[in-house]
């Protein structure tokens, strides 16, 4: 049925709200990392049936830490257990719901201080973030419009279409500060003014970036729906990749079920206002992270970058005014309407008020989707919601930014997480991802991995990025190899520069970040590579020799176990010995030894 | 035929009083050559038993010209000063399409810079008349 | 009017010129390859690049792409400072690792002062440097017969799929306009093949000599709103036959 203005919705808010009383509600999460929730589902199901529990089993979206799925919580009782299979449901059904006892191998274990929590306000790396773009993370399911309406969703809109003018909506955002979470951080308001000001009979507003609509489709779609309303657009576009078939389903079914519902579509809550959404799918290039790219990609071209000369707000889709937000920006935009621009400003820094949704990955003990508030440092990201480098080994370096970022070292611990300071040490917000590195990994070999990786991601439009990443990578291929000359280092770094300065869009200004930056910081980790043709690192095989440090060496074979070529020979609690002749420097003993016993030489 | 143009001037032809003595032709080659190097000139005259049944050929500067309605590209276009339709050879593409089009054969196509070359009145100078020794062409 | 000051010197333009337009009106040379006046800018080859400013910034210059970067008022212009050509150069021998046969990217990169490629150099003997100008012109024209096809380096220049290319005409516009030579074709006086395609050539009824292909006829008779048989003779015939008319119509006067 459709709502037909903002009492309809409040009371289809209450609806929703009311429609477990009664029950408990159960939520197992199924998003696109997660196998086994449907079994889990399943199996509570089933179990509180026999059992005569009254239980509404509900699907959740991604809480944004796959490697503890499949997770169930227990929202009225603030429980959260991981790692929950479908023979835990008894338990889950008796002694969880029924007394409030979780049992210890359901509480998460926190990486730091190897403690244990059940308590989704207590569990350190969740309660250390500070949620709104995720507010609705694993605790909705991203299907269902009836949970996002619960949890109040479409409310700013209701409350911009009815009472506000689009004018007013614009200051609004203006005097919150947001800055587009796409990755270059212009100013959302600033970028909302231009298009409503821009001449032309129609507009457009586009939606794009898959994370938020994975785990929050609704969120989005509300954003871009105040956006539309801001700038004056009447059609728009959600750019979703092809590949990402979790997310289409879900944007595809959110759009449907909003636009029947009369909050998407003609006459929005009963408004004079109308919207209608338009689902485009586009591949998976890397260039799609390019505003111009992505409009070209839903006109059914090739998705190229063009020069922002005029910018797409001035001319974008088709040639109209088009405002084009991350789906992670749009998200914000409900609780800056609702909440008001001085509350969204009490978090982050002056520059970027605000929340920042990170990927923290590599070698760190608790990965996942963390969102923190801008200027939170590298240091507090890492070592205390990501509880460190795993395993023994120390921190050496961190990616920034996704592919395109650079790479920041130890000294570098105390960045604030913005545009400016990452900007200022050669590394950028980006994507917002960081990938940890140990000090068992190779900073020339990272960047020749991610320049060769943008290399072939390189839409080919402009020279210096189509040919420049291309003999960047060859460069670093041949340092790796063990073929790179000392004078390779001065032209690596008067190639990157060229290619950052004078390439055409973000991808090519940015791919250099990672040679730039890792020879910034690791010069002698490449001098060794040219000089002395060695990898301390010990990752580029044809420069890398292990040893056995006999001291070290307990005898305990698990390193002959993986040697996959059989180099290692040694009786049990005898030293072990690698002969060289046969180790192929694959490093698989390295990665096993618990005694840090296998040593580059 | 042609328009009225800023400058409010005519080429005029009078071709009984042309002797063929292709003056014109030279004048031509050598203001659209270059030092030394005299082009093909976009006017010329035929001999059909000397005067008055002499005639002198040029470009019309047709109101409604095929050239200007095959260009793909835009490349031609008329001169408000004086009304010429002038072949803009920065943006000709060579194709060679208005050569083909003009019923009259007034475009030709330059067979070393591959673009099209036509009559422009010289920019409002034309070489041709400045030199005809009987007022054969006459541009006022 | 907008008043910029291009490599010290004053320039006067006009609104919607752009940096490259003001330049070249005021004579100062700017180099390019994938631009050209019949078609929209591209800002591919990045070799028009220049260091603009406005007057009163105190920042760095930025390096904008003059093909496109609109001519601003007060704005400072340098088109030829180290760190403009230190672009350029890299972009000249990045074009000449990649196309080393041609001679236009060899002189072109000569005369920046980069003699030989300081990388390796490509062996297919392509002669492509992906300006694009092919593809555009073509698309200009209206036929879309060809593109890039693929990325990154891979990228080129096809027909759809790489088979004959079905909706080419035959105007040889996408071999014309290509500044290096690279798009090859093959011509006598009855046919000409390209894109995969044989063409049959239009001749003039009076000297036999070819004029075009039957499909540019038919295409740009369509497009000029000419009927076919507008398109019948070279111009030396037609020429002969307007001074014969003229000569005839001046006989019955006198």
């Amino acid at each position: 049925m459709k709502l037909d203005g903002r009492e309809a919705f409040s009371r289809a808010g209450e609806a929703a709200r009311g429609r477990d009383a009664g029950r408990t509600v159960v939520r197992v999460c199924r998003g696109g990392g997660c196998r086994g929730g449907a079994a889990v589902a399943a199996a509570i199901e089933s179990t509180a049936r026999e059992a005569g529990t009254v239980l509404a089993v509900r699907s959740a979206g991604c809480h944004g830490c796959c490697d503890l799925g499949p997770v169930v919580t227990v929202p009225a009782a603030g429980l959260f257990l991981a790692g929950v299979k479908p023979a835990d449901a008894p338990e889950i059904v008796t002694k969880v719901i029924g007394a409030g006892e979780v049992p210890d191998r359901l509480a998460v274990k926190d990486a730091a201080t190897k403690k244990r929590f059940a308590r989704e306000a207590e569990i350190p790396f969740l309660a250390g973030q500070t949620r709104i773009g995720l507010r609705n993370a694993g605790r909705i399911d991203p299907a269902d419009l009836d949970d996002a309406i619960a949890a109040g969703t479409y409310g700013a809109a209701a409350k911009a279409l009815t009472t506000m003018t689009p004018e007013q909506v614009i200051a609004v955002i203006e005097a919150s500060g947001l800055r587009g979470r796409g990755g270059a951080g212009f100013s959302t308001g600033l970028k909302w003014r231009a298009c409503r000001e821009a001449t032309g009979d129609d507009r457009f507003a586009v939606a794009n970036g898959t994370v938020l609509l994975e785990i929050d489709p609704h969120a989005v779609l509300e954003g871009l729906l105040i956006a539309a309303y801001a700038v004056g657009a009447h059609e728009g576009f959600v750019f979703a990749r092809a590949d990402s078939a979790r997310a289409v389903a879900l944007v595809k079914g959110a759009i449907e079920t909003a636009t029947a519902r009369g909050l998407l579509g003609e006459r929005i809550l009963g408004t004079d206002f109308s919207f209608t959404v338009r689902l485009a799918l586009g591949g998976s290039e890397f260039v799609c992270g390019e505003s111009t790219a992505v409009l070209r990609a839903i006109e059914g071209l090739v998705p190229e970058p063009r020069v922002k000369y005029p910018r797409s707000a001035e001319r974008g889709l088709f040639g109209r005014p088009t405002v084009l937000d991350n789906s992670e920006t749009l998200a914000l935009v409900p609780v800056v309407v609702a909440r008001g621009p001085e509350e969204f400003r009490k978090v982050g820094t002056a520059e970027s008020p605000g929340t920042k949704v990170l990927n923290l990955g590599g070698r760190v003990r608790q990965g996942g989707l963390f969102e923190v508030p801008f200027g939170t440092t590298l240091r507090t990201l890492v070592f205390g919601l990501g509880g460190g480098v795993a395993g023994k080994r120390r921190f050496k370096a961190a990616m920034v930014g996704g592919p395109s970022g650079g790479i920041l070292g130890e000294a570098d611990l105390d960045t604030p997480l913005d545009y400016g300071p990452l900007a200022a040490r050669g590394a950028i917000v980006g994507s917002g991802n960081v990938m940890v590195m140990d000090d068992h990994s190779c900073p020339v070999d990272v960047a020749r991995y991610f320049t060769h990786s943008l290399a072939a991601e390189s839409c080919g439009k402009c020279v210096p990025c189509r040919e420049g990443l291309h003999h960047l990578a060859e460069i670093l291929t041949r340092i790796t190899l063990g073929e790179g000359t000392p004078a390779d280092l001065p032209r690596l770094r008067a190639l990157a520069r060229v290619v950052a300065d004078a390439s055409l869009c973000g991808l090519g200004k940015t791919a250099p970040n990672v040679v730039l930056s890792t020879l910034d910081r690791f010069e002698a980790e490449y001098r060794a590579h040219v000089e002395d043709r060695k990898c301390p690192g010990g990752v580029c095989r044809a420069l890398t020799k292990f040893e056995i440090d006999t001291d070290l060496c307990e005898g305990c074979q698990a390193c002959q176990k993986v040697c996959p070529t059989g180099a290692i020979s040694g009786a049990k609690k005898q030293p072990h010995r690698i002969d060289p002749e046969i180790c192929t420097a694959c490093g698989m003993c390295r990665t096993k030894c618990k005694f840090d016993a296998i040593t580059v030489v | 035929m042609a328009k009225a143009a800023v400058n409010g001037k005519r080429l005029i032809v009078t071709p009984d009083r042309c002797t063929s003595c292709r003056t014109c032709e030279l004048a031509c080659s050598f203001r659209h050559g270059a030092p030394n190097r005299p082009a093909v000139p976009r006017l010329r005259t035929f001999d059909f038993g000397g005067p008055p049944k002499n005639v002198i050929l040029t470009c019309f500067q047709c109101d409604d010209a095929a050239c200007v309605r095959v260009c793909p590209v835009t490349a031609l276009v008329r001169s408000g000063e004086t009304g010429a339709i002038v072949v803009l050879e920065r943006r000709c593409i060579g194709c060679g399409s208005c050569a083909v089009a003009c019923p009259f054969g007034q475009i030709e196509m330059d067979p070393v810079k591959l673009l099209a070359r036509k009559c422009d009145l010289c920019g409002g100078d034309p070489a041709c008349a400045a030199f005809c020794p009987t007022k054969a062409l006459e541009y006022r | 009017m907008i008043a910029m000051d291009i490599d010290g010197r004053r320039v006067v333009t006009e609104e919607g010129r752009t940096l490259l337009d003001a330049a070249r009106e005021a004579g100062i040379d700017i180099p390019t390859l994938c631009h050209h006046e019949a078609l929209e800018p591209f800002g591919g080859c990045r070799l028009c690049v220049v260091e603009a400013a406005p007057a009163d910034s105190r920042g760095p210059a930025e390096l904008v792409i003059s093909c496109l970067a609109p001519a601003r008022d007060g704005l400072v212009v340098r088109t030829a400072s180290e760190r403009v050509k230190e672009a350029r150069r890299t972009v000249l021998d990045l074009l000449l690792a990649r196309c080393p046969t041609s001679d236009v990217i060899r002189r072109l990169a000569a005369e920046h002062g980069v003699p030989r490629t300081s990388f390796p150099e490509s062996t297919d003997g392509s002669k492509c440097i992906l300006c694009m100008l092919c593809e555009r012109v073509c698309a200009k024209i209206g036929a879309h017969a060809i593109g890039g096809a693929g990325k990154s380096r891979g990228k080129r220049i096809a027909a759809p799929f790489d088979l004959a290319a079905e909706d080419c005409i035959g105007c040889l516009a996408c071999a014309r306009i290509c500044p290096t030579g690279h798009i090859g074709y093959e011509e006598t006086d009855d046919e000409r093949k390209i894109w995969g395609r044989t063409f049959r050539m239009v001749k003039c009824e009076v000297t036999g000599r070819p004029l075009m292909t039957e499909e540019q006829r038919s295409f740009e008779a369509k497009r000029a709103g000419l009927p076919e048989d507008w398109f019948t003779k070279c111009p030396e015939s037609k020429r002969r036959e307007t001074a014969e008319t003229i000569a005839k119509a001046f006989e019955e006067v006198r």
